[in-house]
């Protein structure tokens, strides 16, 4: 690694001795390295959060399919509602006035009593 | 296939990387705060990228973060000063402070010997700073982090031929800046 021996001998030996000098001058004080330890911690815990979804893909995707076959079976077993048939069609589009079709039951009653033949 | 890495890998890893590369990172920056905020980042962006990564691939990859976050911040400063200069506010411009005094002590010791080497690392690290940028990259990262000339090259992204030209210039400004004390 630091046997330099691409440089010819001269600058192997200055190599060496400037690296000797730089690696003499890393120490650091007690509050930078704490900093630098709580940075690595934070890196390090990023690396397991990046992993995890991997895993929690299976769980969406295995979440999902099992959803879309519950979905189906509500509403295969759901009753469907009936079609319209053409009298309800031609009660909503005829021109009678609404009024009437709310009063229907009245109208209904007084026919029964033979009141609106009085 | 290599063996998938884990969170403990990572850990040694970065415990073994980290303390040069904030050395470096306050060199280039010379103020530590910078540096740390420089360092953590690579960190980070190590960790998510290329963590599940094989272990072996981790020094050049984080050394090529690294060297472009560096690269980063040195252009977003000089368009910064650039900035305040036609702003009229030339106090970015004056505010050159000295290098060496920005340093922090890497003994914290007043022993005579220890003084002798703090001042000679404080020589060496100001013959650094003349250098052009591609050749003190080139130096920090195959003399003082120790990378093979492949990996240098792949963190720099050039060529090794490159590596080997920019070394050997480095080597011999440095010789020739910081005399014979460190030569």
């Amino acid at each position: 690694m630091s046997d330099f021996e691409e440089l010819n001998e001269q600058d192997r030996a200055l190599a060496q001795r400037l690296r000797a000098q730089l690696l003499a001058s890393e120490e650091l004080d007690y509050v930078t390295q704490a900093k630098l330890a709580s940075a690595r911690a934070r890196a390090v815990a990023a690396a397991g959060a990046t992993a995890a979804p991997r895993n929690a893909g299976w769980w969406a995707a295995s979440g999902l399919t099992a959803a879309a076959v519950l979905a189906a079976v509500l509403v295969l077993r759901t009753p469907h509602p009936v079609p319209a048939t053409a009298d309800t069609l031609e009660l909503l589009t005829d021109d009678v006035d609404p009024e009437f079709y709310q009063d229907l039951d009245m109208y209904q009653w007084l026919a029964d009593s033979g009141a609106g033949s009085a | 296939m290599p063996p998938a890495s884990t969170s403990n890998d990572l850990n040694a890893f970065l415990a073994g990387v980290e303390r040069r590369a904030l050395r470096r990172a306050e060199l280039a920056t010379r103020d530590r705060d910078e540096a740390l905020d420089l360092v953590q980042d690579a960190m980070l962006r190590l960790a998510r990228a290329y963590g599940s990564r094989p272990a072996s691939e981790w020094p050049a990859l984080f050394h090529r973060i690294l060297v472009n976050r560096i690269r980063d911040w040195q252009r977003s400063q000089k368009l910064r000063r650039r900035i305040f200069f036609w702003m009229g506010d030339q106090t970015a411009e004056d505010t050159d402070e000295d290098p060496i005094g920005n340093l922090a002590d890497p003994q914290g010791s007043d022993g005579a010997g220890e003084l002798q080497g703090a001042q000679l690392a404080a020589r060496l690290e100001q013959a650094l700073l003349q250098l052009p940028a591609r050749q003190r990259e080139t130096f920090e990262l195959r003399i003082w982090e120790g990378l093979s000339v492949e990996d240098t090259a792949a963190a720099m992204g050039c060529s090794a031929g490159s590596v080997k030209t920019h070394l050997s210039r480095a080597l011999e400004a440095l010789r020739a800046s910081t005399g014979e004390e460190l030569t």
